[in-house]
């Protein structure tokens, strides 16, 4: 196979992948939305791309599967075939087969499959109609599978009374049903029985190029329309050169306003100005265009909660809220596995499966679970709230008592107990079920979400239901940076880490030996530390009668840190430190105004584990001995 | 200050080398694994760091660390420097940028050409020396930078993949 053609494969796979995507949220809706034509047109649309393209690109068995969906599509479209449950869910295993198929080729271009099942099942829908397909696909598969070898006549014999049926049902037109008698026969009278998937698909071609033919131009008219809002494929390597660039650009830009004072020109000031202006809105677009919205991943829940109720045989309404809200493409791409954990979990152990218990705890009888996403200063929060029983925190600590997580006679609040879910080996579930596994889940879910600089919090309130809630960096490129001096050198503070800043006034400070110098703030009591001692860098006197201080507070850690100066506060593009700087308190670089790299601290970090108590209150103000 | 280098003529058998000197001692590494050679670039300090860790730099964008390996072998540099420059190295997705004396020119070297680096009594730390090379009057060690500064790649690997 030469390059063009392996590229071309390449690319179909790509985009194929995107297709089946948007099938299957476009079959969900169509369980939901019987009506709407155009969610069939749109339907019928991506089947007939596949199967062109497919075809195009030499994947005949991929081209021959998507024609038999497109029948089925166009029945439906047509409304010879009712939308029912049944329907969908075929299609939905058809769109996962195309999937698994996609998936396989991308690996082994040469890859065969076996689709006489689900081929079957559709013919059987569009021969027999939707009612007795239950019945018949069963028949069907004892021919395929068990009585493979069958004689002439029994086969025969079968398709008669199929043609029976399709008589009865009035469901296919004359004409077709005699193209499908004549067909039939001549199967019949093949010396191969049973009835083989070629022959099958022959009988349906026929049948459907007649009625494609006038349906042709409408759909290429469709498909023109729907070319407008048009997206194009970049790699994200040719982003973040992009994105490297223009953080040139800003730096530079930056520069250049520092020094307009000295252009003389009124023309030189004037474009600078406008330059200035140009150069944001560049920075603005670039930063965008790494930002995708959620609805993508959120889309697929709708999937995972439709499959997942049904093995359980729970009611279940998913809504989904804040679709738009938007996320960096990286940090999008890790929050599938995640949510999927989630949102099955959701399912199964948070709806009740008794719909009594609900109807009793005064609650509708189908279990709702909304997703809820929002933009929460420069973090994403996406909330999974399910109204079921909620976690019962004395079941969790018993279980936690009994798997050695924590001693019976430890102390914690029934919020710390239910926190204890995310533990490693933790499944209340008594038994293993096919739904939620083996208690791998809530662990794996937050190392994941950690690994993103995140972290996920559950609320429960028992009988009234549970809230999971992950709180995720907007985006890794870009963060709200503060920037100050340390010891005539600039640092870059986190602004998410940064509680306030102040003015230490001499007032405001206490010592005791073992404390070192605390710093009272309205009240609270917190250790005063001078950046310069984190830092290991040259003190340096400053002739102001009172410091700075930035506040840090989290969970963990709550201090004051004197800093020389607090310069500006701005977007800060994050560049990677290289490995060999391995000090932990450092999050990364940035390139300042200046067209210098400023290190990017970690507060919460950079004092860990470190004796930085000031041990004079005179040291704070007169920092040269 | 991009330099411009004389390559010698070579033969396919030959890799070449950029060769420079620390002080009076002459090095080289692998010219693939150069990027580039540019002037002793402003640098910010990197708390907490070794002290051969000079600072890092912003090029075009990229903050890389630099080096100076002088003081991590221990080699005074050379009193007059005014052609110390600072060699860019990439390998495998490490950038880094080393701090030299001077630029003296690209090596093509056959392998036959290249002397195992002798066993010293009591020292086990010059695994970063590839091999030894004699010209007619001087002698080159062939470098590993990434070995000297115990930057494994594989930690690397590690790290990108956590």
């Amino acid at each position: 196979m030469d390059d063009f053609e392996k590229e071309l494969k390449g690319d179909f796979l790509e985009e194929s992948a995107q297709l089946l995507e948007d099938c299957e949220q476009s079959f969900l809706q169509l369980e939901n939305n019987h009506e709407d034509p155009e969610i069939l047109d749109q339907i019928f649309r991506l089947a007939h791309n596949l199967k062109g393209s497919s075809r195009a690109v030499g994947f005949g068995e991929v081209a021959e599967f998507t024609h038999n969906m497109e029948n089925l599509i166009l029945q439906l479209k047509e409304n010879r075939i009712p939308i029912v449950e049944s329907v969908v869910s075929l299609l939905l295993d058809c769109n996962d087969h195309l999937s698994h198929m996609v998936s396989t080729l991308t690996n082994n271009f040469n890859a065969e499959f076996d689709s006489v099942d689900l081929i079957s099942r559709i013919v059987n829908i569009l021969e027999n109609g939707v009612e007795s397909s239950a019945q018949t696909s069963l028949d069907q598969e004892g021919d395929s599978e068990i009585e493979v070898n069958e004689t002439l006549e029994e086969d025969a014999h079968d398709i008669f009374e199929q043609q029976a049926m399709v008589h009865d049902k009035s469901l296919v037109e004359n004409t077709d049903i005699q193209i499908q008698l004549d067909k039939k026969q001549e199967v019949a009278n093949d010396v191969q029985p049973p009835l083989n998937e070629s022959n099958v698909v022959e009988i349906n071609k026929v049948q459907n190029d007649e009625q494609t033919a006038p349906l042709k131009k409408k759909v290429s008219a469709v498909t023109s329309q729907a070319k407008k809002d048009e997206n194009i494929r970049v790699s994200l390597s040719r982003l973040a050169q992009l994105n490297n660039s223009v953080g040139e650009l800003v730096i530079l830009q930056s520069v250049l306003n520092q020094h307009k004072d000295e252009f003389k020109s009124e023309i030189l000031t004037k474009s600078l100005g406008q330059l200035s202006k140009l150069s944001k809105d560049i920075h603005e677009i670039s930063m965008s265009l790494r930002m995708l919205p959620i609805k993508g991943v959120l889309q697929k829940m709708q999937r995972i909660v439709r499959d997942t109720s049904n093995v359980l045989n729970k009611d279940i309404e998913l809504r989904l809220i804040g679709e738009e809200t938007e996320v960096d493409k990286l940090v999008l791409e890790q929050l599938g596995d995640p949510l999927v954990h989630l949102v099955r979990n959701a399912v199964d152990h948070g709806i009740e499966s008794n719909v009594e218990d609900r109807i009793n705890a005064g609650k509708s009888a189908q279990g709702n679970i909304d997703i809820n996403c929002f933009h929460d200063g420069n973090s994403l929060v996406i909330e999974v709230i399910d109204d079921g029983g909620g976690i019962p925190p004395d079941i969790i600590r018993k279980k936690a008592i009994e798997k050695n997580i924590i001693k019976a006679n430890d102390k914690m609040s029934d919020q710390e107990v239910v926190q204890l879910v995310f533990h490693p080996g933790f499944s209340t579930k008594e038994q293993v079920s096919e739904v939620s596994g083996r208690g791998v889940g809530m662990d794996v879910v937050k190392t994941n979400i950690q690994q993103l600089s995140g972290d996920i919090t559950v609320d429960s309130t028992l009988g009234k239901g549970s809230v999971f809630r992950i709180a995720l960096p907007l985006s890794m490129a870009v963060i709200d940076g503060l920037i100050v001096e340390v010891g005539r050198q600039n640092f870059v503070f986190p602004l998410g880490q940064v509680h306030e800043t102040i003015n230490v006034r001499p007032e405001m400070l206490g010592f005791a030996e073992d404390l070192g110098v605390v710093l009272n703030l309205r009240g609270e009591n917190m250790p005063l530390i001078k950046a310069s001692d984190v830092l290991g860098t040259e003190p340096f006197n400053t002739s102001q009668s009172f410091k700075k201080a930035v506040i840090v507070k989290s969970k963990t850690v709550n201090y004051a840190l004197l800093v020389d100066e607090v310069v500006d506060h701005q977007q800060i593009v994050v560049k990677p430190l290289g490995h060999e700087i391995n000090y932990e308190g450092f999050m990364g670089s940035s390139i300042l105004g200046n067209g210098l790299p400023a290190l990017i601290l970690d507060l919460f970090k950079a004092i860990k584990g470190k004796n930085l108590k000031i041990k004079k209150i005179e040291q704070v103000f007169n920092e040269v001995a | 200050m991009n330099k411009e280098l004389n390559t010698d003529t070579n033969t396919s058998s030959e890799e070449r080398y950029l060769e420079f000197s620390l002080g009076n001692e002459n090095y080289a590494v692998p010219l693939l694994d150069v990027k580039e050679v540019i002037a002793v670039p402003d640098t910010t300090p990197i708390p907490h760091a070794p002290s051969h860790f000079v600072g890092i730099m912003n090029l075009r964008g990229q903050v890389i660390s630099i080096v100076d390996l002088r003081k991590k072998m221990k080699i005074s540099p050379k009193e007059q420097s005014e052609e110390v420059a600072v060699v860019i190295l990439e390998v495998q997705e490490i950038t880094l940028g080393v701090i030299v004396d001077q630029v003296n020119r690209v090596l093509g070297i056959r392998e036959d050409q290249i002397s195992e680096a002798p066993q010293i009594e009591g020292k086990n730390n010059h695994d970063y020396m590839l091999g030894i090379y004699r010209g007619e009057n001087t002698m080159t060690v062939l470098m590993n930078v990434f070995k000297i500064l115990g930057i494994e790649e594989l930690n690397f690997v590690e790290k990108q993949a956590a």
